[in-house]
């Protein structure tokens, strides 16, 4: 008898064993720019994003294609329009896709009225391409303001990865009793952390060295072993620009080998992970943010 | 038989060397919760609530497949809102130890409010767990000269804090030898010096790089390898929330296997430390405060 969760027969789909979700953040400048519209020109620090539209997307698009697996690309809505054609092949390939406000918005720094519009007008442009399954949402940075969640439903957006903080799917509170799925990742799950890199403006704040590949590798390994052990969820967070240089993409390749090699993971897209968990959530102890709201109603509504 | 300045420390049925495996379970408790901030955070809270809701339990599955014991350092908030985490944890045959109500840092408390959280906390300790705490492992950094003189007067046996030795000693205490034993934790063993990572407020502050895992577990086994070898104490500072992720478990059970395997190895509580220490005072080193003028007070003791 384990105190932590194993690995249940009817946890996932198809007898499954855990399920894999690939997830893309195509943020392209609005990394930058979104934060800081001043940054307009900084050409060149602006192209190691471009490069992610250029080639990295493209070099992602194949590999996913290659390998046969369905991932969630999350967009700000305002690189919808501009990037048309590619997001035109990622929804014909089968992916799913999800938002990130118009342009990285902060959604604890905005209003109430502000955050709707802006997830108003993110679901609108997400609605220009058409996409199979519901889109979700993904916080581009912040805190999760205590009424996000019913705004997220307000808006359109049934579902989200922006949490860390549980190993399987958890419902968020949005208001009146209702709830949004949350799908959360850790972040040692992320190419951004490992490898991202800038001179000035610095990136990462300390411009500590980039991270060994085979090691950042095995870590993902390990995590995968540690996920397939107990029947969890693993969310990969790839960005266009960090995961499609030549080099790194080997990365997300042999990592993909490795998921289709243990024969029993359901990689999945957030959309069908969402409506799955919606359907088959399973009891137990209570959850962080329900004991948050308990003890700090203001925290989360 | 080389030269050694390093006599060897009599472990129980002279076993070779001694592991002190430690966790502090920090939840969400920590400078956010003392100023408040962590309660507009709510999905940093989450992230250390990660800790009790997820982790402990994946590492008492870790610790009874493994047959060692095991002692947690718990913030007294923690046990109030995960009593029966807590419970099991003392079910399963570990200790758990004073840690902070909310993580505060003691250097920043003067005399009375130290004693408001650690009375506090023995008393949340006796209603949710029917015991009190007798180890104590500071909270963020420093503590206050006052606290020790505090601890010992409680019934504390013992602190796992300081970093001067890799042997437990006896505290001197305003001059006098007290029933205070330090059992050193070395940094090298801390999680948060590879895995710990938070987007806001940045940790670490650069947001450097997540450590390889097979980095980390390396480190740790050569710490462990070397104290076994010179006949030394070990201890760990792993956090459930930060070194029990799903993969990170796998390497903090190899490196449990590791050292379970070099056999001769004592796998001891904190409280059983230090009994034995207590028992043999002619064993351990007896250390004191630093004087103002830099020196030490105290004596060197065997393996000093």
């Amino acid at each position: 008898m384990t105190r932590a969760l194993a690995p249940t027969p009817n946890r996932w789909p198809d007898d499954r064993r855990f399920a894999v979700v690939i997830t893309v953040n195509f943020d392209s400048e609005l990394a930058l720019l979104g934060p800081d519209p001043a940054a307009a020109s900084l050409d060149k620090t602006l192209s190691i994003f471009r490069y992610g539209a250029i080639r990295g997307a493209p070099r992602l698009l194949d590999t996913f294609a290659e390998r046969g697996v369905r991932t969630t690309w999350f967009v700000p809505g305002a690189m919808v329009a501009p990037c048309r054609a590619l997001l035109g092949d990622v929804v014909a390939a089968g992916h799913g896709l999800g938002a990130r406000g118009m342009r990285l918005e902060r959604m604890d720094r905005l209003t109430v009225r502000e955050r709707l519009d802006v997830l108003r007008a993110s679901r609108q442009a997400l609605a220009e391409v058409t996409a199979t399954g519901e889109p979700g949402f993904r916080l581009p940075s912040g805190e999760w303001p205590p009424d996000l969640g019913a705004q997220l439903l307000e808006a359109g957006f049934g579902w989200s990865s922006s949490w860390t903080g549980d190993d399987v799917p958890f419902c968020v509170p949005a208001g009146e009793g209702r709830s949004i799925v949350e799908i959360p990742f850790i972040h040692a799950l992320s190419d951004r952390l490992a490898f991202a890199w800038n001179f000035a403006p610095a990136i990462p704040e300390g411009q500590s060295r980039i991270a060994s590949y085979e090691d950042v590798l095995e870590n993902w390994c390990l995590e995968l072993e540690g996920c397939r052990r107990e029947g969890l969820c693993l969310v990969l967070q790839l960005h266009p620009e960090v995961a499609g240089t030549p080099g790194r993409i080997d990365l997300v390749w042999r990592f993909l080998d490795a998921v289709v090699e243990t024969g029993d993971a359901w990689v999945a897209t957030g959309a069908q992970v969402a409506s799955w968990w919606r359907a088959h959530a399973h009891g137990g102890p209570e959850h962080p943010v329900d004991l948050l709201r308990r003890v700090s109603p203001s925290s989360l509504a | 038989m080389a030269l050694t300045r390093e006599s060897r420390t009599a472990w129980p049925d002279g076993r070779r060397s001694c592991v002190m495996l430690a966790f502090d379970v920090d939840g969400p408790s920590g400078g956010a919760m003392v100023d408040g901030s962590i309660w507009r955070m709510p999905r940093l809270f989450a992230q250390g609530a990660y800790g009790p809701f997820r982790a402990v339990p994946r590492i008492l599955d870790l610790l009874e497949r493994t047959g060692v014991a095991a002692t947690f350092f718990v913030p007294s908030w923690v046990v109030e809102h995960w009593p029966a985490v807590c419970r099991d944890i003392l079910a399963s045959g570990h200790e758990v130890g004073h840690h902070g109500y909310k993580h505060e840092r003691y250097a920043d408390l003067d005399v009375p409010a130290q004693v408001e959280v650690l009375d506090r906390s023995q008393a949340i300790f006796e209603e949710h767990l029917g015991v009190v705490a007798r180890g104590f492992r500071t909270p963020t950094g420093d503590w206050h000269p006052e606290t020790p003189r505090l601890l010992a007067q409680r019934g504390f046996l013992y602190s796992s804090s300081f970093r001067d030795d890799d042997r437990p000693y006896r505290r001197v205490i305003g001059g006098a030898v007290s029933d205070l034993v330090e059992i050193p934790a070395p940094v090298e063993l801390d999680d948060y010096a590879y895995f710990a990572f938070t987007e806001e407020p940045p940790f670490p502050k650069g947001h450097d790089r997540i450590a390889a895992y097979r980095v980390a577990l390396s480190n740790w086994c050569k710490e462990f390898d070397g104290t076994h070898r010179v006949g030394g104490l070990l201890t760990t500072t792993f956090h459930p929330k930060v070194s029990a992720t799903p993969g990170r478990a796998v390497v903090l059970e190899r490196f449990v296997e590791h050292m379970v395997a070099a056999g001769e190895c004592w796998f001891a509580t904190g409280t059983e430390v230090a009994r034995w220490v207590l028992a043999h005072p002619d064993g351990f080193a007896v250390r004191g405060e630093a004087s103002p003028g830099g020196a030490i007070a105290g004596t060197p003791g065997p393996g000093a």
